[in-house]
Formats: structure tokens, C-alpha cells, sequence
């Protein structure tokens, strides 16, 4: 009989990974009896009593790990070892299915030869070129990275086409593939809606409301927010039409955008029509609204688009909670306002739900300022002042360069709420909290003490300020969107139960005219 | 969407506590990454240890909570260096460390009311959690206090680590405090990973037993003598858990079960027992072996003193 001790020095295992390792080791062939263990004077100890304590062992430190082994000659010891290590080395690589690191693209796709995904997050500069080589090498493509060239997006995605695969992007923040949210997205449950969305809170809006209303999503594709544009021509929103459309699991498509350039609108739609599934079109902001064609239907807002898509996959609409407008508490608020208090001041992480908000007050009043203002006439010539009603967008160019995404670090939301709610023409500040993969993991927490605060500057100054407050996120998100929104009520703040109820809520809140 | 303001990638601090953000007032000081775990990277800074947690994770003593949640997907290594220049921090070659959003965690001050053991209600309250605590031990299987197997080396840990429990019982219900600081140090490094079950043990044990008010807290010199005699016998990230215990600093979880325990409040005390069953992989349940003697010696004192 042979024993054999080895100490890895400054090694670290818990202790059920070490009792498995262990039960494992003693069933490898002509094995005695073989553990592993942290080497502290105590565990010493018991060896010591159990007369298996040698020099080597008595020499180890608090800090290292012994393994022992007894078995029936050194070369049998030497093969036991062999096998624990592979027990070790299957540990640390997570039980056999790991994580790689690789270089390149090229170094990769020889890896795993099956992938046919290439998430890209690099510098913009090199973005065009990494994208290339992952079409180039026949994987879709999800292209995170901004700042890259209109011209190298259409080459991009006309070689994408060419080739049958996806090009979500540049500066594409939200899909769902196969039941798996990339980048920003929320938990819904899969089902037989395809959504294409050039917006990326405008898509995940929407599948938040299709997941509310009780449906599913089974793809989710996003394209970049240009990919409409007169340049791009909506390669990919018709590419991802035609593929959705040959997708055995989805049943009904949906599209979100912002208005696209009227051509490129006219060759989406006349692409949708050509669709055998049923296509709810919801270009946020267009003015007025198509009317339906057979296979064909409009919607004004994302919780209007959400609900013609479920109904088309047999939700009966008596059986959904729609939430409509609270009446009464619009007219409470409007009581609580003073006279002069008549403007929204709109601070938002999503770019879509700064939209939506938006275009929902600018069918009410004229003077809507934003830094993403369609209407040149009325874009913020300073971003760091507000006019009248303002919305801003902190995901926008404006506010991130240099800075990460609002919905990760929120310090220029807080500093702009704050100064708003010393604004004495103020009513209603609205504000989103993104929820679900990628973003803040506590996005209300990190907010609510900026939030009582600018509640306090008002209060002080003698103003009653509405806070209304929209969570985006579903049953399922990390963290529990009911401990958010009852984090917000517990502060006060109106809590509006969707991006297109924020819109239509705030708008009322201030409006000093006649009754709506 | 992506806006490089320099080579390396920002980390940023969601949650630290007073020890950890106390570095930053340091001018210069440097450090090196000890060990890097999916879900936690310990830092080796004028010979203490700190740790950086994943967001998932409770606060703890000397921690700072990130808003990653999965360490093995960043390029740091055990061996980077961790430095602080005047409160900006790097970690190796790749990382910043940012504080914009971070927020103080600040641990509880919990204190037992003195005359509690002997009121009827807070004793069956007592018998009650010692109840649901045996029901949920008992299916603890990763526990070297219920193991069953047949390794040679592990039963003879277990059987040590039982016997050593016993006689610990004894010598605190019985009072032969002099015998104490001998068995509690025999207890730290018994158990097999990171940090032994024994050291484990204590710790739960201490969390209760060692309150301020506590009728028993007289003990608390045995406990501190044992630990300081035994504490260079077993792994360092265990010696700090041990050295925190006896200054009353816990990880938040364990704080919010003390709390609960003190306050007879069991809105959420199930939970908060199954959150300390899930620390680690056998800890968690090795410290809720040791609450469970803490509540059971309450109630033992309580019983004879009962109103």
C-alpha cells in the first residue's frame, strides 16, 4: 500500500466542491481512500490521530489544499492523481461546459463551429471591421457599438442580406433570440409574437406589454435605429420580416420604430402586406394614422400595438386588465397644482419612452422642447436648460459622451432632477426605471433619495411637485418590479402602468384648460 | 452607446462598508487581488483582506458590492495589483473601480433587551425557531455536521466536529467557563473548504450568543480568547470572518436574521433562515447550526428564570 500527498499552496475550494471531488476520487479505480482538503492545523490534527500525517503534510500551510491518496503501488497513485486533477480542472471550467476566451472572431468560429451569433461591443472605430469578419464568417450579427459610419452600416447589411443572416445595428441594444435577451432586455415569456424594432426601449416596451397582456414573444430582432433611414433603406426590418415570416413559431408580427423616412416607410409596409401573418405597424409619432388593410393594422402607441397583437393570437380583451386612465386621480392632481406650475419636465433613460411621452404632449401643447425633437424648431439649442415642457433623453449622444448609459449610472438624471424641482413653473416630472438584463440592478433604490429630495426643494418652496414614475419591466425581471414600484409610492410618486399611460397621465396632470 | 473614455473598463461600486470605503481616504495605497471567485475577488491590503462582491450578493464587512455579477467574465487575475491614488482605484491593467454610485452600508447596531429570555411569548418563540431550525438542518446534507459517508478522513472531521459541539454545550449550559476558550479554539480550521465548518459554527453561534444584553454575553471572553488562540490555524478569509464576529460585524443577511430574532418578528424569519442556508456551499448551513445552539442556550437560561 502506497500513500501520496500533494499540497497546492494558496489554493481555495468550498467544501462541497471538495466532498465531490473526494466521493468522485474514491471511485476511480484501486483507490483505498482519497479526500482533499484545506490544510489547517485542526484537519492536521484529525489526520494526525488517523495516523495519516506525514512531513509533507505536516509542512503545509492554513492557506493550502491537500490531497491524499492511498492506494496500491506509486503508479497506481500517480494515475488517481491524474483523475482528481481532471476533477479539478472540470471544476474550474464549471463542470465541463465553460467559458472561452478567444482573440479574433476567425479564432473562435474554429472553436465552436456550430455558433452562428457574434455579439459585438467594441470601439466604433473598429466596430464595421469586427462585424465584417463575423458576417464573413457566416454568423449573424448583434452590433452594439456605435459611432460607426452610415456607410459602413449599409455595406454591413447588404452583405448581411446577401447572405442570409441578421445585422442588428450599429448602436442595436435589445433583442431576444431563441428565448435569450441580449444586451438590454426584459424576461417575457416566449410565445408566438415576432417583434422588429428600430427603437430599443420602444421594443422592449412592447414586449413588456405582450407579456402583461398574457401572450409571448418568439423572437425579438432588433435593427438599429437607422436602418429606416432614406440611406439604409429598412434592409434589415425587411430582412427580419421575410425571416419571421417563414418562422414556424411565430404567429403575428409587430413593428416598432419611430417614423421612418417615407420611402423607406412605404417599402416596409408594402413588404408587410406581402406577409402570410398578421403585422401590427407602430411607427411612434407619425401623424395621422394609416388606416388597416386586410393583414395590415396601425397603432398609435406601444400599449395600443401590444393589444392588437395579442388579441390577433386569441387573447379575448374582456379578459385583460387595460388600465385606463385614472380620471380621478387626474383631477386631484390638477387641484393640488398651482396656477403657475404648468409644465412637464420629462427625464428619461429609454429613448422611445421619452417618444412616446413626448409625441403624446405634443398633441396636446406646442411648446415641447427636447434634445430629440423631430421639429429642428423646437430641439434644445442647450441641453443643460429647459423651455417649457421638456423631455430630455439621458441615453441620447448628448448626455452619454464619456459617460455610461443612464441606465447604468444615473448621476446626470439625479442632478437634473434636482434642478428642475427648484423650477416654481414645474408640475410634473416624469421618469423611467428600466428593469431586466443589462441594466441598473436597482434603478429606483439608486434614484429615490434624489426623488424625496426634489419632493422636499418644492415642498419648502411652498409647491406641491408630482413625480410620475414608470417602471418598465414584468412579473419576471430582476429586481421584483412590485418592491420597485411600491419603493416609489412609498415615496409619493405617481406610478404610471405604462410608457403610453406616462404620456397621456402627465400631459392631463398639467393641462390648465378646459376639461380634456 | 458605448463611449471609451480610456483603455481600461469602469467597474462601478454599488454598496461598501465603512471599512472598505475608508481606504479611499488613504492618499496612495496599494494592494495586491489574493483570489478571484465567480462571485467575489479578495484583495490583500496592508496585510488585511477585502473583498469585492457581486451584485447578487449582501453587504458585508470590509466589502464593496459591484455591479457585475459574474467575476470569471473580467480579465483579473489573483496577483493584479489594486491600487488607490488619491481615492481613484485601479485593479491590474484593465480595470478602474468608481464610486459615483455607490452608497455606504452601514451595519446594524443590535442589542437584546436584558429581561426578554424570561417572558413566556419570547420563549416559545424561542422553541418554536429551534423547531423550524432542526426541521431545516435536518436536510442538510452538505454539512460536515450531518455527514454520512463513508471517507475515511471527512467522518472522522465530522465526528470530531460533533463531539466538539457537545462538549461545548455542556461547558456553556453548565458554566464551567473555564473550560470554554479551550473548546472554542479547537473549533477553528476543523472542516474541510474555505472556511471550515467549525469556524462557520461560531459564527452563528456568536451572532446571537454574544449580543449586547444578552444574559450570556459574560462569555464572551472565552469565545475572544479561544478565537484569538486559534486564529492562525485556519484559512485567512476565515480568520477575518472570525476576527469580524467577535467586533459584532456580520454580513447583511445574518444582521437582518438577528434582528428579526431579537424583535420576535417572523414575517420573514423563514426566509431569512433559508438566505444564511444558501451562503456558500456548506457555510450557510453550518452557521445556522450554530443560531440554532444560540437559540436553544437562550432558551435553556430563559426557562429557568421564566416570569
Amino acid at each position: 500500500m502506497s500513500t501520496r500527498v500533494v499540497i497546492k499552496k494558496n489554493t481555495y475550494f468550498d467544501s462541497v466542491s471538495l466532498m465531490s471531488i473526494s466521493t468522485k476520487a474514491n471511485q476511480l479505480d484501486n483507490v483505498e481512500q482519497a479526500f482533499v482538503a484545506m490544510a489547517t492545523e485542526m484537519n492536521k490534527g484529525v489526520l494526525r490521530n488517523l495516523d495519516l500525517l506525514t512531513p509533507e503534510l505536516e509542512e503545509a500551510k492554513n492557506g493550502d489544499l491537500m490531497i491524499v491518496i492511498k492506494g496500491p503501488s506509486d503508479e497506481a497513485n500517480e494515475e488517481i492523481l491524474a483523475g482528481i486533477e481532471d476533477l479539478f480542472n472540470k471544476k474550474n471550467q464549471g463542470g465541463g461546459s465553460h467559458e472561452a476566451k478567444y482573440a479574433t472572431i476567425n479564432s473562435a468560429k474554429t472553436h465552436i463551429q456550430d455558433s452562428n451569433l457574434a455579439i459585438i461591443s467594441v470601439n466604433g472605430q473598429f466596430a464595421a471591421r469586427e462585424a465584417r469578419l463575423a458576417l464573413e464568417n457566416d454568423l449573424n450579427v448583434m452590433l452594439f457599438s456605435d459611432n460607426v459610419s452610415i456607410e459602413d452600416e449599409l455595406a454591413l447589411k447588404k452583405l448581411a442580406s446577401s447572405k442570409g443572416l441578421l445585422m442588428m445595428g450599429p448602436d442595436c441594444g435589445t433583442a431576444i433570440i431563441n428565448g435569450t435577451a441580449l444586451c438590454f432586455g426584459n424576461s417575457v415569456r416566449r410565445g408566438s409574437i415576432g417583434i422588429i424594432g428600430a427603437s430599443g426601449t420602444g421594443s422592449q416596451e412592447l414586449s413588456v406589454r405582450i407579456h402583461e397582456f398574457g401572450a409571448g414573444v418568439s423572437q425579438l430582432i432588433g435593427t438599429g435605429g437607422r436602418d429606416l433611414s432614406e440611406k439604409i433603406g429598412g434592409i434589415m426590418m425587411i430582412d427580419a420580416l421575410k425571416m419571421l415570416d417563414a418562422d414556424e413559431e411565430t404567429k403575428v408580427i409587430a413593428l416598432i420604430s419611430k417614423p421612418p423616412a417615407p420611402a423607406v416607410a412605404k417599402k416596409v409596409l408594402e413588404q408587410a402586406e406581402k406577409c402570410q401573418k398578421p403585422v401590427v405597424v407602430c411607427f411612434l409619432g407619425s401623424q395621422p394614422l394609416p388606416e388597416d388593410k386586410p393583414g395590415l393594422t396601425f397603432a398609435r402607441s406601444t400599449k395600443e400595438a401590444a393589444l392588437k397583437t395579442v388579441l390577433l393570437t386569441g387573447v379575448k380583451k374582456e379578459d385583460l386588465n387595460l388600465h385606463s386612465l385614472n380620471w380621478p386621480l387626474i383631477e386631484e392632481v390638477r387641484a393640488q397644482l398651482a396656477p403657475e406650475q404648468k409644465y412637464i419636465r420629462g427625464l428619461f433613460c429609454g429613448g422611445t419612452l421619452c417618444d412616446e411621452a413626448m409625441f403624446a404632449a405634443l398633441e396636446k401643447y406646442d411648446d415641447v422642447y427636447s434634445n430629440i425633437q423631430p421639429n429642428p424648431e423646437y430641439r434644445l439649442k442647450d441641453i443643460n436648460t429647459s423651455i417649457a415642457h421638456t423631455f430630455l433623453d439621458f441615453g441620447d449622444d448628448d448626455f452619454t459622451n464619456g459617460k455610461p448609459h443612464p441606465m447604468i449610472d444615473p448621476t446626470n438624471r439625479i442632478e437634473r432632477l434636482l434642478q428642475e424641482a427648484r423650477d416654481p413653473e414645474v408640475g410634473v416630472i416624469m421618469m423611467d426605471f428600466v428593469l431586466g438584463f443589462g441594466s441598473h440592478e436597482d434603478p429606483v433604490g439608486v434614484m429615490i433619495d434624489a426623488i424625496k429630495a426634489a419632493k422636499n426643494i418644492a415642498k419648502e418652496d411652498g409647491r406641491e411637485l408630482i413625480i410620475l414614475g414608470y417602471v418598465l419591466g414584468t412579473d419576471q425581471d430582476t429586481p421584483a418590479i412590485d418592491a420597485q414600484v411600491k419603493m416609489l409610492t412609498d415615496a409619493d410618486v405617481i406610478w404610471a402602468s405604462s410608457s403610453t399611460n406616462t404620456g397621456l397621465l402627465g400631459r392631463e396632470f398639467v393641462w390648465k384648460g378646459e376639461k380634456a | 452607446m458605448n463611449n471609451a473614455t480610456s483603455h481600461r473598463q469602469t467597474l462601478y461600486g454599488l454598496t461598501a462598508d465603512i471599512h472598505f470605503l475608508d481606504l479611499l481616504n488613504q492618499p496612495q495605497l496599494s494592494g495586491k487581488i489574493e483570489q478571484v471567485f465567480n462571485k467575489a475577488i479578495n484583495v490583500r491590503i496592508d496585510n488585511q483582506l477585502f473583498t469585492l462582491l457581486g451584485s447578487q450578493l449582501d453587504n458585508a464587512p470590509n466589502s464593496c458590492r459591484l455591479l457585475n455579477k459574474d467575476f470569471a467574465l473580467l480579465n483579473i487575475n489573483g496577483g493584479d495589483d489594486f491600487h488607490i491614488s488619491n481615492g481613484k482605484v485601479s485593479i491590474g491593467e484593465n480595470y478602474w473601480l468608481s464610486f459615483s454610485l455607490c452608497k455606504t452600508w452601514r451595519q446594524p447596531v443590535i442589542a437584546f433587551t436584558y429581561d426578554k429570555t424570561n417572558k413566556k411569548n419570547y420563549q416559545s418563540f424561542l422553541l418554536k425557531q429551534v423547531t423550524r431550525l432542526d426541521l431545516i438542518l435536518s436536510e442538510a446534507e452538505s454539512s460536515l455536521f450531518n455527514y454520512q459517508g463513508d471517507n475515511l478522513f471527512y467522518s472522522a472531521s465530522a465526528e470530531k466536529l460533533n463531539q466538539l459541539r457537545s462538549h461545548l454545550m455542556s461547558v456553556l449550559q453548565e458554566q464551567h467557563h473555564q473550560n470554554l476558550a479551550d473548546v472554542v479554539r479547537q473549533f477553528v480550521g476543523l472542516g474541510i473548504g474555505l472556511t471550515p465548518s467549525g469556524d462557520d459554527y461560531l459564527v452563528g453561534l456568536m451572532a446571537f450568543l454574544l449580543l449586547k444584553n444578552h444574559p450570556v454575553n459574560e462569555i464572551y471572553p472565552g469565545f475572544y480568547q479561544g478565537i484569538i488562540q486559534g486564529v492562525n490555524n485556519t484559512t485567512p478569509i476565515s480568520a477575518i470572518t472570525l476576527e469580524k464576529a467577535l467586533v459584532h460585524e456580520y454580513r447583511e443577511n445574518m444582521c437582518q436574521l438577528i434582528q428579526s430574532l431579537v424583535d420576535t418578528d417572523e414575517t420573514n424569519i423563514h426566509l431569512q433562515f433559508l438566505n444564511i442556508l444558501n451562503i456558500g456551499s456548506s457555510s450557510g448551513s453550518d452557521m445556522l447550526f450554530g443560531i440554532r445552539d444560540a437559540l436553544y442556550l437562550t432558551h435553556y437560561f430563559g426557562e429557568r428564570y421564566v416570569d
